[in-house]
């Protein structure tokens, strides 16, 4: 049996650029609503100084729940501030708290429908089945064509992941009350809604809200990977210093979360029966939370009221000030934040930070619409032969000279193995090489098909690399790599060149940071895909020592801001503007 | 009996359970039986084709053991079930084919129910329990405490207004549903085994308590047993089901005395026949003598009929003593008449006494106990072999009712 693959990626992908088409202005308009939404809580949750929302939130917990939650949270809430990471908590609180209202919009409604409805059960049950064991990966990234990069499409994936506990628990809960309470109340005449709001409801009530619940603490979960799209809060720290191996500050960061999550769990726990609420009134306790809560918001929409500056038509406003960057610990970004010093593009101008897929899909998104957007470009990359794109001058030189792809090796690698030392250090190869390698893999072509027909396709230049190395005799070759699309490119290839050369090679795909780590620590043996002087830079210098350096596989790469060559703008200089 | 209107009317009212309810209710009338058919069609007959009228006012029994069809039964009088087939007349309306919402208005103001395990909303007060029926009708708040209120003071629950349903004892919370389904001031009140939960004392205090409203409220009431006791004690009338049928309808009285089939019998067997049997039905014709016919007729009859006492009545058949055969004898030595030696103090009972009522007098006296109407008259003597007898079960101890006299 020969039977083709089933192109189920390709219908997917189709799907989804129809569906980017077609909905766009109900993505938008979604959007927006999510934006104004978060925007208003942080700007609320960010009037007074910090002590204001510690001291409330501590009230919070002193009245649902025990004096030592109350004092758990004092101090907790006071190490993050000291620590340093309150806006990032603020921004945190904020996303889980839109999360979380947007979970109990929806998913309270459709646990009600689920529960009076058996064909609504059916066909919810499998959803759920779906959103809560799909990779968030898998629609975090689809969520930027619909959503835009930032804190939106993290929302997004945050409520798809959290919603289904609150679905099922109401939906159970409804469905446990007993039947003769549900009898009592027919037979005294309930319609089918006096019943579900006089009896069903209020009897579900800790069972829906041991959901709601759940779903705090899965968008809170959920949090480092939404930074992966752009969204702020404690979750970019985290992801920012683990990036760059900062092990302190990601415990630091990673610690706040965990403090917040406490804090979260148990006020929403208690929340049904608080520990004063015999003393002091529920209904009281909410109404002065709404009184602060609009006194707040009041204060601070005063503060922030601007005469709005509008559209001149410069490139700034054009693309809102933001420009899309990548992973934060990477080089290009911190090449980025100089430039935009250098350049004075200091007191408007954002920097997103997200993931390199994130800003290949947000420029796909801006490119098929004719939109301006600028983003932190580098070659080789296939977005390049893709689109039609150009970098920005850089006059100052802030982005430095082209760099070069560097092959290191463990310590110790070359006396082990010198064949397949040998090999690596003869790897050598033009951009334009890896360009070719890079398309065929984004259309759709298996990364080690793409290689070996690479390969088989230059075979003089692969034999250059392997000219007077022994042959492996099955020597196992580790190679560590980064998924970033010239990485896997030139990964794949040197394998299949070691593979021909009869070694036995292991590909293990990590982040950059944790891909120097892994030479240094000697868990894999090479990599071949150290960016010098600038993108890497951080990690070359932290690991420095422990690997060897076999000089460049890849000269001519080059770094910069990138825009769409339908964009007018031609320099950074012309930024400032 | 008085001529009295019918209430609810239940006519040939079948209820099957299951995927093909159609197929069944035609196997039935073919006349298949319950197990026969669940085998055939995979359904489970409920009720089979039961028909029954309901009185205005009487308390209406329905009785068997569970499995019985009488939960199914008493769920399709408000249609918390639907009947596969037949009719269920309320007020000549047949609530069958009533829309959802003329339903709900019946169900509202026609019909209350009280639940086995109290169905109390464990998330509202007593109060709140038991206005809802009124608060689902969107009766004016102040109004509807008000009725709720007066309900709960009827059931004895004054005072008790603001605590949870969780805070009191099972008894008081049957009073909370007797009190809800009182608030609705419905005609009829359906109660699904409302004192089974009870333990048996209580049990006993709440049907006395049901008695006592009902005199004053005079409200149709269908309750659900599997206790005949209960069904005897409260029943106007019984209805006794088996396997989803009604095998007997009547008083308790006539269930006791002519069970329809070997099924009542056995079941009414093991009842406390002391609660159902009364002085009328083991009494036995009394031996008397009148005063004048002196103590040598006296003593006659008692060597006659072998007693060692007998009664003393007037020409108008007035109870005045009872005389021994030892007094007797002792009269005619000393030339005395019957009057002069006759024991005054005679128990007497009315001919409907239970005879549970009967057995402690008559342990405290040596004489026969008499039966006597309301004008003192006696109609005849309870003598302890006869009461051992029909206590024993031995139905040829007994007298028959009415229609033997």
């Amino acid at each position: 049996m020969n039977l083709p693959k089933l192109p189920l990626a390709q219908w997917i992908d189709h799907l989804v650029d129809w569906i980017t088409t077609t909905l766009d202005p109900f993505f938008g308009a979604i959007s927006t609503g999510i934006e104004w939404l978060l925007k208003n809580l942080v700007a609320l949750l960010s009037t007074g100084p910090s002590i204001v929302l510690i001291i409330l939130i501590t009230l919070i917990a002193l009245y649902t729940s025990r004096w030592g939650i109350a004092i758990f949270t004092f101090i907790g809430l006071l190490l993050i501030d000291n620590l340093g990471y309150w806006d990032a908590t603020v921004n945190t609180i904020a996303l889980v708290l839109s999360s979380v209202l947007l979970t109990i919009l929806i998913g309270i409604p459709l646990g009600i429908w689920m529960s009076q409805n058996e064909t609504a059960k059916k066909i919810i049950t499998p959803i759920l089945d779906f959103m809560q064991t799909m990779p968030a990966f898998v629609y975090l990234i689809p969520a930027i064509l619909f959503f835009g990069s930032g804190v939106v499409p993290g929302i997004i994936a945050s409520v798809i992941f959290a919603v289904a506990p609150t679905i099922r628990l109401t939906n159970l809960g409804i469905r446990e009350v007993p039947n003769d309470l549900i009898e009592a109340s027919q037979a005294f005449g309930s319609t089918t809604r006096q019943k579900l709001f006089k009896v069903q409801l209020p009897l579900a009530a800790p069972t829906i809200l041991a959901g709601v619940n759940q779903s705090i603490m899965l968008a809170l979960s959920m949090v480092v990977i939404a930074s992966l799209v752009g969204a702020p809060g404690l979750g970019a720290e985290v992801y920012r210093a683990v990036s760059q191996i900062k092990v302190g500050e990601g415990f630091e960061a990673g610690i706040s979360i965990v403090i917040i999550a406490i804090i979260f769990d148990r006020i929403s726990q208690n929340l049904r029966k608080p520990l004063f609420g015999k003393v002091v009134s529920k209904k009281m306790v909410y109404t002065i939370l709404a009184i602060v809560l609009l006194l707040g918001y009041i204060a601070t929409a005063i503060h922030e009221y601007k005469p709005s500056a509008n559209g001149s038509g410069n490139v700034g406003d054009q693309v809102n000030y933001k420009i899309t960057g990548i992973d934060p610990g990477a080089g290009l970004m911190k090449a980025t934040k100089k430039a935009m010093k250098e350049y004075g593009l200091t007191d408007k101008w954002t920097l997103n930070e997200g993931s390199s897929a994130a800003m290949t899909a947000e420029l796909k998104k801006a490119y098929e619409k004719k939109e301006p957007i600028i983003v932190t470009g580098w070659t080789p990359h296939w977005m390049f032969k893709k689109y039609k794109l150009k970098y920005l001058e850089d006059p100052k030189g802030s982005y430095g000279k082209g760099e070069s792809i560097h092959t290191l090796t463990r310590k110790g690698f070359s006396s082990e193995n010198p064949g397949a030392t040998k090999v690596l250090d003869q790897f050598n190869w033009k951009p334009s090489n890896m360009e070719e390698v890079m398309v065929d893999i984004h259309d759709g072509t298996k990364p080690a098909d793409a290689a070996e027909k690479w390969v088989k396709a230059h075979k003089k230049e692969v034999a250059q690399w392997t000219k007077g190395a022994p042959r492996g005799g099955g020597k196992q070759v580790k190679l560590a790599y980064v998924a970033w699309e010239s990485e896997i490119a030139s990964t794949n290839v040197i394998a299949k060149a070691l593979e021909q050369q009869g070694y036995d090679v292991k590909l293990t795909q990590l982040e950059a940071g944790p891909m120097f780590a892994s030479i240094a620590d000697g868990s894999s043996d090479a990599m071949v895909a150290a960016w010098l002087p600038t993108t890497h830079k951080d990690y070359y210098d932290k690991f420095k020592g422990k690997f060897d350096d076999l000089g460049p596989n890849m000269k001519g790469t080059k770094l910069g801001l990138t825009v769409p060559k339908y964009m007018k703008v031609n320099s950074i200089n012309d930024l400032k503007k | 009996m008085e001529a009295r209107n019918v209430k609810v009317a239940v006519k040939n009212v079948t209820k099957v359970f299951g995927k093909s309810p159609k197929a069944a209710v035609q196997l039935l009338k073919k006349g298949y039986s319950k197990r026969d058919i669940l085998k055939e069609t995979g359904s489970t007959v409920g009720v089979n084709s039961a028909s029954f009228d309901i009185y205005e006012g009487e308390i209406f029994v329905v009785m068997g053991l569970s499995g019985s069809g009488k939960s199914t039964l008493i769920r399709m009088l408000n249609r918390l079930i639907d009947p596969s087939s037949g009719e269920i007349l309320i007020d000549q309306e047949d609530i069958v084919k009533m829309s959802p919402a003329k339903l709900r208005d019946v169900r509202r103001k026609k019909i209350s129910m009280v639940f086995q395990n109290f169905a109390l909303f464990p998330h509202r007060t007593v109060l709140e329990n038991t206005e809802f029926g009124l608060e689902i009708q969107d009766v004016d708040p102040t109004k509807r405490r008000e009725s709720a209120m007066r309900s709960l003071e009827l059931v004895g629950l004054k005072g008790y207004e603001n605590q949870l349903p969780s805070q009191l004892s099972g008894g008081m919370q049957q009073r909370v549903g007797l009190a809800r389904a009182l608030a609705s001031d419905t005609d009829i009140l359906l109660m699904d085994e409302a004192f089974s939960a009870l333990d048996p004392l209580i049990r006993k205090d709440m049907q006395d308590e049901l008695l006592e409203i009902q005199d004053s409220m005079h409200k149709t009431i269908i309750f659900i047993t599997h206790d005949l006791d209960e069904a005897l004690r409260i029943g106007d009338r019984i209805a006794l089901m088996k396997d989803g049928s009604v095998i007997q309808l009547g008083t308790p009285e006539e269930i006791m005395m002519h069970p329809a089939d070997e099924y009542v019998e056995r079941f009414v067997e093991d009842v406390d026949i002391s609660r159902v049997i009364t002085a009328g039905h083991v009494m036995k014709r009394a031996e008397k003598v009148y005063p004048d016919r002196g103590p040598r007729v006296a003593l006659q009859i008692m060597k006659d009929q072998g007693y060692s006492s007998i009664f003393v009545v007037d020409r108008k058949q007035k109870l005045l003593g009872a005389i021994t055969a030892d007094a007797a004898s002792l009269a005619i030595k000393e030339n005395k008449s019957i009057e002069d030696v006759m024991y005054k103090e005679i128990v007497t009972v009315p001919q409907d006494t239970l005879l549970a009522d009967v057995l402690e007098p008559m342990a405290n006296t040596n004489f026969p106990i008499g039966v006597t109407d309301e004008g003192n008259r006696l109609k005849g003597v309870i003598i302890r072999g006869a009461v051992i007898g029909a206590l024993a079960g031995n139905r040829d101890h007994l007298n028959g009712t009415e229609d033997d006299e």
